[in-house]
């Protein structure tokens, strides 16, 4: 019985250590929710697209998975880096390349085109292996598992030209037709002072700024 | 009489023969016929990219209108709600305590089998009645298997019927198969158990071997049966977009990732397996009264050591494998679980992997002492501890750290300037592989601990082996630096090469010293029973940190889903569709692990409690 008693509390307390350190030991990361039903309304200016577009990239859209400068995956974006300027400025010139067999006829069609059909234009060294970069290995974006609508993909271009600095040629969505967006953060609230803005967004955390040495 | 009486056991065994046969070619039939008929219809393949399998097939149903409806979209209230229970938690317990149990109903026919085979080449009873022990031990649990699965059976039907129904409609074939060859698992096992004292001479113990070996075929389909099931929530093929099933049932068995979660699962099982019936034996070798139980116990604990090891060993590169096609399959499901929300659970599979091979390492050199003649080698033992122990540090050292934004901006960013560099999976690779061949080394070792080589190309075959092992290090760790210098896609390639190497050297020590050692000069017998107490607590660590990876592990598979039932096709849209923390996942694991003990000690109870009942009945006589 003592030893039955012994492996019954060694059982125990080992199985408690993995749960502690699973626990206390790493970071409790709260996974993003699933996304949720909202209207679009028709009432949307312009720069609130943008910023839904901004956050179905960032979020729904999982684009940054690999459109991000740690994994070298796929290019970036909304900003500019080895490939060139980010991609509403470059996407003029893609159409032009010789390699290029899609359709699109616009920088904003280019957009488009690379979402529903990434594998129209493999930007080099980004294809799937083996394929010579003629499959890419992004899925379609209007279907599977993010499932964009057409108003959310016209979004996710307008902060995309927004971001290059061109001008955003896609036109707001008319009506109200119900779309899967990004669940709704909560109101930002904006800083009072210089100084509450640099820390709120983590600034000094990579620069040094003069008079500004520390955390408030 | 005596010659009439063996004549009949004789027909009575060929008989037997014949009709497990049957009982597997019925099912098998049936099953190859459905498939068959269904693949040869059409050449379409199966899907290997991210997108649903969608071949000339699909085209034509669309054509002729499909008789399959598409899946649901359902709403929270398309979820019934018993009062009292939380239909994921009591759902992802149930499968739990039921993939547990399963693993390791299934493994344990498997070495069973095997350990009678080679009982029976050497003609040394002692195997026989170890492999009938082992045995004997998974018979309860195979009754506990079976309820646990029509528990989860009704789960499904209650609490998410509309998901149920999907996939019967689509695997409703494969299920009444499934029904079929349990039974035919049953009969064999039920033959198998209680006929291994009456088929045990002649030609009957060839019959008992084929019975074994038919169990473990029904077994391992039954296996790869279910798993279409799970690879295809994950992976689905043979439907088209809107999830309407294609009319190929082979089409939709052959998705992409089910053959590596096929050969995961079978390695995992047999690592599984063995610790836990090494338990059992470390458990009987502490209670031992006498000197021979406790002989008999060592030497059954550490052939579950051994087999576990076996199993283990190979684990890792099942894995690779099966992550390599779920990244082939969806880059999205590949970085979400490595880079994304679940990048710090391998942090915690590292600490469990860690103690697996801390655990079964110090197994084996607490077994050294056993061994007259091992002196020779136990000097090794802390160079091999200081690499085991750094390996198992790198693999555990995350990318990023948790810090406060204080801490980031006083270190200067999210990784630490030195210790950083060994989060990435460059470091982690080389880890596993350096951890493998040391724990390769050390049972090389403890093999060698009571012998002496007497071929004449002794010192030649050493030399090689100390070659064989240098060169090795030197490639596994210069590849591992190299990655540190390309690209992250194709820095994920050199992992073949690492693998490739770590196998060479095993395969081809192992081949050495099998000529090497051939005809040794023994330096005394192992005194199987004469181990350190505290050893045996090293096998209870195997099968606890086992259980509980393989919770996180089942955990983390079924979680890349995320808010999906089946992955992009039939959405979750339960109250409980979010993606739970590590913290609360690690909560439902450690219950699970803890149900699964409690049923483990009733399962090793009542075999015990048999076995005690045969003494009395052999004392009264």
């Amino acid at each position: 019985m003592k030893v039955f008693v012994r492996i019954v509390i060694f059982s125990i307390v080992l199985s408690l250590c993995y749960w502690g350190f699973s626990n206390y030991g790493i970071p409790q990361v709260i996974p993003e929710p699933p996304p949720v039903e909202e209207q679009i309304s028709g009432s949307m200016t312009m720069d609130q697209y943008i910023a839904l577009g901004g956050k179905i990239f960032n979020g729904k859209g999982t684009c940054t998975l690999c459109h991000n400068p740690v994994g070298g995956r796929a290019p970036l974006l909304d900003t500019g880096g080895k490939d060139g300027p980010p991609v509403g400025a470059r996407a003029a010139d893609r159409i032009k390349d010789p390699g290029y067999k899609g359709k699109a006829k616009t920088a904003e069609e280019y957009i488009h085109e690379s979402e529903v059909d990434p594998s129209a234009f493999v930007v080099a060294g980004y294809g799937k292996p083996g394929t010579n970069d003629t499959v890419s290995p992004m899925p379609a974006t209007n279907k599977g598992s993010i499932g964009l609508s057409e108003a959310e993909i016209g979004a996710v271009i307008s902060y995309l030209q927004k971001s290059a600095g061109v001008q955003v040629t896609v036109k707001l969505p008319t009506g109200a037709a119900p779309v899967a967006a990004a669940p709704a953060d909560a109101e930002p609230q904006s800083a009072k002072t210089p100084e509450e803005a640099i820390n709120k967004h983590g600034c000094p955390t990579c620069h040094k700024i003069p008079g500004i040495d520390r955390f408030t | 009489m005596n010659s009439l009486r063996k004549s009949w056991v004789n027909r009575f065994s060929f008989l037997f023969l014949i009709l497990f046969v049957f009982t597997l070619i019925i099912p098998m039939g049936y099953s190859a016929s459905i498939s068959l008929k269904e693949a040869f219809a059409t050449e379409a393949p199966a899907s290997t990219g991210g997108e649903h399998a969608k071949g000339e097939e699909g085209k034509k149903v669309e054509g002729e209108k499909s008789q399959y409806k598409p899946a649901s979209k359902l709403k929270v209230e398309d979820y019934p709600i018993v009062k009292g229970f939380n239909s994921r938690i009591a759902v992802w317990i149930v499968a739990q305590l039921h993939l547990f149990f399963g693993a390791f109903v299934l493994a344990v026919p498997i070495f069973v089998l095997v350990i009678e085979g080679v009982g029976l080449a050497t003609k040394d009873e002692r195997y026989d009645h170890m492999a009938h022990e082992f045995i004997k031990v998974s018979m309860t649990a195979f009754s506990i298997t079976a309820s646990l699965g029509g528990l989860l059976a009704f789960m499904f039907v209650s609490f998410y019927p509309d998901f149920f129904k999907y996939m019967a409609g689509i695997f409703g074939k494969t299920m009444i198969i499934y029904a079929i060859l349990f039974f035919g698992e049953s009969f064999c096992l039920y033959v198998y158990y209680y006929g291994w004292d009456r088929l045990n001479k002649g030609f009957s113990k060839w019959v008992h071997l084929s019975v074994g070996l038919m169990l473990n075929v029904f077994g391992m389909t039954l296996m790869v049966l279910s798993n279409t099931w799970a690879s295809f929530m994950m992976a689905p093929s043979g439907i088209d977009d809107s999830g309407i099933f294609l009319g190929n049932i082979w089409a939709a068995i052959r998705g992409p990732l089910w053959n590596p979660i096929n050969l995961h699962r079978f390695i995992a099982n047999i690592a599984f397996g063995g610790s836990v019936v090494g338990a059992y034996a470390a458990f009987k070798f502490l209670s031992a009264k006498t000197d021979e139980e406790k002989a008999h116990y060592d030497w059954m604990g550490y052939t579950a050591n051994f087999i576990a090891i076996f199993g283990f060993l190979p684990l890792p590169f099942a894995g690779y494998w099966l992550m390599k096609e779920v990244y082939s399959y969806s880059q999205q499901m590949g970085i979400t679980a490595m880079g994304g929300a679940f990048a710090w659970l391998f942090i915690i599979q590292a600490v469990l992997i860690g103690s697996l091979f801390l655990g079964a390492n110090y197994y084996l050199w607490c077994g050294m002492g056993r061994i007259k003649g091992s002196e020779r080698y136990t000097p090794a033992i802390k160079y091999l501890v200081i690499v085991i122990v750094g390996c198992f540090l790198v693999w555990f050292t995350p990318h990023t750290l948790i810090m406060t934004s204080k801490e980031v901006t006083q270190v200067g960013g999210t990784h630490h300037p030195v210790l950083g560099s060994l989060g990435v999976m460059s470091a982690k690779n080389t880890a596993v592989n350096m951890l493998i061949v040391s724990t390769f080394l050390s049972f090389m070792l403890y093999r060698r601990s009571n012998k002496i080589a007497t071929a004449s190309w002794t010192s030649t075959g050493n030399a090689l082996q100390v070659a064989l092992f240098t060169a090795a290090a030197i490639n596994i760790v210069t590849l591992g630096v190299y990655g540190y210098f390309i690209p992250a896609n194709i820095r994920i390639g050199l992992s073949i090469p690492q693998v490739m190497t770590t196998l060479t050297v095993i395969i081809v020590s192992s081949i050495i010293d099998a000529f090497m050692y051939k005809g040794a000069k023994s330096t005394g017998p192992i005194e199987w029973g004469k181990m350190a107490q505290r050893s045996q607590y090293a096998l209870f660590l195997l099968a606890i940190s086992f259980t509980w990876l393989m919770g996180l592990m089942g955990y983390v598979r079924s979680a890349l889903r995320q808010h999906w039932h089946v992955y992009t096709v039939l959405r979750d849209n339960s109250v409980d569709a979010f993606t739970p923390t590590l913290g609360y996942a690690a909560t439902i694991i450690t219950i699970s692990v803890y149900i699964f003990i409690a049923l483990v000690i009733f399962a090793f109870w009542i075999a015990n409690f048999s076995t005690k009942k045969q003494k009395v009945v052999e004392a009264s006589h």
